[in-house]
């Protein structure tokens, strides 16, 4: 039978034009999404020692890991850390709980609450999430330390950990009751004086379908199905006077993760020309007594609430922004000077 | 429709107009990349084509007024792709190959507002089928009633589409595609939390229950978002357009099917002058098509200078098309080809809804772009230097513009805007 095809009516001119395709650049591309686990937890396997660390970093920050090998728990082995730790000694390392707080200057964050921003705008908090990876301590030397993070749902995979501050109350509209305040995990026993993480996940899972992916990477806020990647941070505040009033009824929005992306998620995944992983070291950190403080008010205490400022990681409105949390916006690299986050004596500000 | 050929007056050449345009068909059957005649229409296992699309599908909309019966006797059959003459096999994922209980499965969470976070809103309620599932609406409106800065697009032949939405350079999986209404929230459009909580919300409906152990048999937790959203995309697939009254005539030679004004219109849309069909040829009237086996998959994109804000030929803000994601400057205003099926229940037109009618459409490609006289978009689109090289502009008579709006017109298919097998199930 000869097949009379409607579809021969298309003539295809631009034959010499095609979408690269670029593979994938984490260094084991073995977990693609069709091979991630469907529906099943993660599988705690401590082979994945390691994954957190890798390169220096080359933005001034020696020994900061940025090697975006996540894994699931697949056997992936991480790259060789920096600190010269193997995995074996994380295995069998000393636990670590690594707690986190969230701060509006000097106040305690709390969906709900009214803040004031330095020119005397009234606000509350909308939302406040953030993924954690490439978690390590920094030992007196300088050296840092991979902590391999424990499995624990919903919160943490081995690789990466969601800190989630808000609990869906008041104006956290978009948010979910839980809330996680910690990193746990396991570091080889040493003298450690600092921490230091990016805001991530790490670039071999960032790209796989959220459904496939055990939580905290499940679908949700925090995966960003328009990019096809994660939300590595996520922070909003509303302006709460009524318009016309002094106080404005503006907003903040501030949404981080990897653009300018191309490829192809089925077929050799995609790559993104700007990464926007952050790399935060805190030096001076007492990993008994102290916390990591994420204060709001460094990141949008001087935005001005008569207008809408939106950042979802490109555009004018994320210069000041990515500044502070660390992050090249021209090119997505990490940069110094990060603003958002200090160290504080834990005991102070325990909700 | 209107039937402008009832009152033209006879054109010595239309006789000919048909079989010269079958001649072309035949002649561009050869630059094709089309497989093999042989695999071309159905899949290899298929029976014969058909000209009636799935309307025969054995799920014919006779379940229940809870939208949620159905046959069981046929939930196992494999699912009878019955393609139009002409259409290729799509290409369908190896890890959801199509069954008649997926398709029925997500028919009904296709249609369901239970998968709104406020119970308002389903995929149907943006996608509605009687407008070849657009909405009427030049920019889509969510279930909190944010506004999305792009209109709902039509669905059928989605099977076919080589990426999704208007303008997204790797947004390919109609399964995850589905993750966006679900989940997104700029703007919120079906306002979902959290996987675990749409999980935890179907696992509760115990027809859901039965339903997906039904169509993912071979699986111990059938209740997922990664199998809601395979029935879905099944479903999605299932949307398949091939019946219009201009198929009729151009596949079985029925010269009584469409006016011969809409034959001139083809040959007209044809015509290097009219330049219609490079970015609008096809079985799906779209270049952005991939089918299976296809050896040479392509991804395009076009610029047709609807704005140029800047002189530099900018599109107003968030609606920069491909380049929104690539940041590359040169992808400005690069939206994909839309299909031309059904394009007349699918006003208004582009990707933010600013053309209202087909026949200004015609005017903006006849200017060879859009020219805005004042205002924040205003601009000479005809000048952007991003725009495609196939927008060139055309002088357009009366009669010409007539003969084109009627053959637009002949791709409306009845069969697939009123086939109960893609109706809603609740009602």
């Amino acid at each position: 039978m000869r097949c009379r095809r409607l579809c021969s009516l298309s003539v295809r001119i631009s034959l010499h034009f095609s979408v690269a395709v670029l593979a994938c650049s984490a260094p084991d591309a073995s977990l693609q999404d069709g091979d991630a686990p469907v529906g099943s937890g993660p599988s705690p396997d401590p082979s994945a020692a390691g994954s957190g660390g890798s390169e220096p970093s080359g933005h001034g920050t020696p020994g900061a890991g940025m090697s975006d090998t996540g894994t699931l728990g697949d056997g992936t082995p991480g790259e060789q850390t920096s600190g010269g730790g193997a995995p074996g000694a994380v295995q069998s390392g000393e636990a670590v709980r690594l707690r986190f707080v969230a701060r509006v200057a000097d106040e305690p964050f709390a969906c709900g609450t009214a803040y004031r921003t330095s020119s005397g705008q009234d606000f509350t908090p909308v939302d406040l999430r953030l993924f954690v990876q490439d978690v390590a301590l920094i030992d007196a030397a300088g050296v840092e330390q991979p902590v391999l993070l424990d499995v624990r749902p919903p919160w943490q995979i081995e690789s990466v950990a969601l800190i989630d501050f808000e609990d869906a109350s008041a104006g956290c509209l978009a948010g979910t009751r839980e809330r996680n305040l910690e990193v746990s995990g396991r570091v080889p026993p040493g003298d450690y004086r600092g921490i230091a993480f990016s805001n991530g996940v790490p670039e071999q899972l960032n790209h796989a379908d959220p459904s496939r992916l055990p939580p905290p990477l499940q679908a949700g806020s925090m995966s960003w199905g328009w990019l096809q990647g994660y939300r590595f941070l996520m922070a909003e505040i509303a302006g709460t006077g009524a318009v016309g009033d002094a106080a404005a009824p503006g907003s903040a929005l501030l949404h981080v993760g990897s653009t300018a992306c191309s490829g192809n998620p089925s077929a050799g995944g995609i790559a993104c020309n700007k990464q926007n992983r952050n790399r935060v070291r805190l030096l001076d950190f007492d990993v008994a007594n102290d916390a990591v403080v994420v204060d709001l008010a460094a990141l949008f205490g001087d935005i001005d609430l008569a207008s809408v400022t939106t950042c979802h990681s490109s555009g004018d409105d994320c210069g000041p922004l990515f500044e502070r949390i660390g992050i090249e916006l021209d090119s997505g690299a990490a940069s110094d000077g990060q603003q958002v986050y200090r160290v504080e004596p834990a005991g102070a500000v325990q909700p | 429709m209107s039937a402008p050929h009832a009152t033209r007056a006879p054109s010595p050449a239309r006789a000919s107009l048909s079989r010269r345009a079958r001649e072309l068909t035949k002649i561009m059957s050869l630059l094709l990349p089309c497989a093999p005649a042989s695999s071309c229409a159905g899949s290899p296992n298929d029976s014969p084509p058909a000209m009636v699309p799935p309307a025969g599908d054995p799920n014919d909309g006779s379940s229940g007024s809870d939208g949620m019966a159905t046959a069981p006797a046929l939930e196992s059959a494999p699912y009878e792709w019955n393609l139009p003459p002409g259409f290729p096999p799509p290409a369908v994922p190896e890890d959801n190959p199509m069954t008649v209980a997926k398709v029925e499965l997500g028919r009904s969470l296709f249609y369901d507002t239970r998968l709104s976070d406020n119970g308002t809103y389903s995929c149907g309620t943006c996608h509605e089928q009687a407008l070849a599932f657009t909405d009427a609406k030049a920019r889509a409106v969510g279930s909190t009633g944010q506004m999305h800065p792009r209109g709902s697009m039509s669905l059928a032949n989605v099977a076919y589409a080589a990426t999704l939405t208007w303008g997204h350079p790797y947004l390919a999986s109609l399964e995850r595609q589905a993750q966006l209404p679900m989940f997104g929230d700029t703007p919120i459009e079906l306002g979902l939390r959290s996987q675990s909580e749409l999980e935890a919300r179907l696992a509760s409906i115990p027809e859901y229950t039965e339903r997906f152990a039904t169509a993912f048999p071979e699986e111990a937790a059938p209740i997922s978002l990664g199998n809601a959203e395979r029935a879905i995309a099944s479903f999605e697939r299932s949307l398949i357009s091939g019946s219009a009254p201009f198929d009729r005539w151009l596949m079985t030679g029925d010269e009584s099917a469409i006016s011969d004004s809409a034959k001139r219109g083809f040959a007209l849309f044809n015509t290097e002058m009219f330049e219609c069909y490079h970015c609008h040829g096809g079985f799906a009237f779209t270049d952005h098509v991939v089918f299976a086996d296809e050896a040479f998959p392509q991804v395009l994109f076009h610029n047709t200078g609807l704005y140029n804000i800047d002189g530099r030929g900018g599109f107003p803000d968030p609606n920069t098309g491909v380049e929104s994601v690539s940041e590359n400057p040169a992808d400005m205003g690069r939206f994909k080809a839309p299909t031309l099926r059904n394009i007349a229940v699918t006003a208004p037109y582009m990707h933010d809804g600013s053309i209202a009618t087909l026949s200004e459409v015609l005017d903006h490609y006849a200017a060879g772009g859009r020219t805005i006289a004042d205002g924040p978009d205003a601009g000479v689109g005809s000048q952007s230097p991003f725009k495609s090289n196939f927008v060139r502009g055309f002088g357009m008579t009366e009669e010409e513009r007539v003969d084109l709006l009627a053959f637009l017109e002949s791709l409306t298919d009845r069969e697939f805007l009123e086939n109960p097998a893609h109706a809603d199930p609740f009602r």
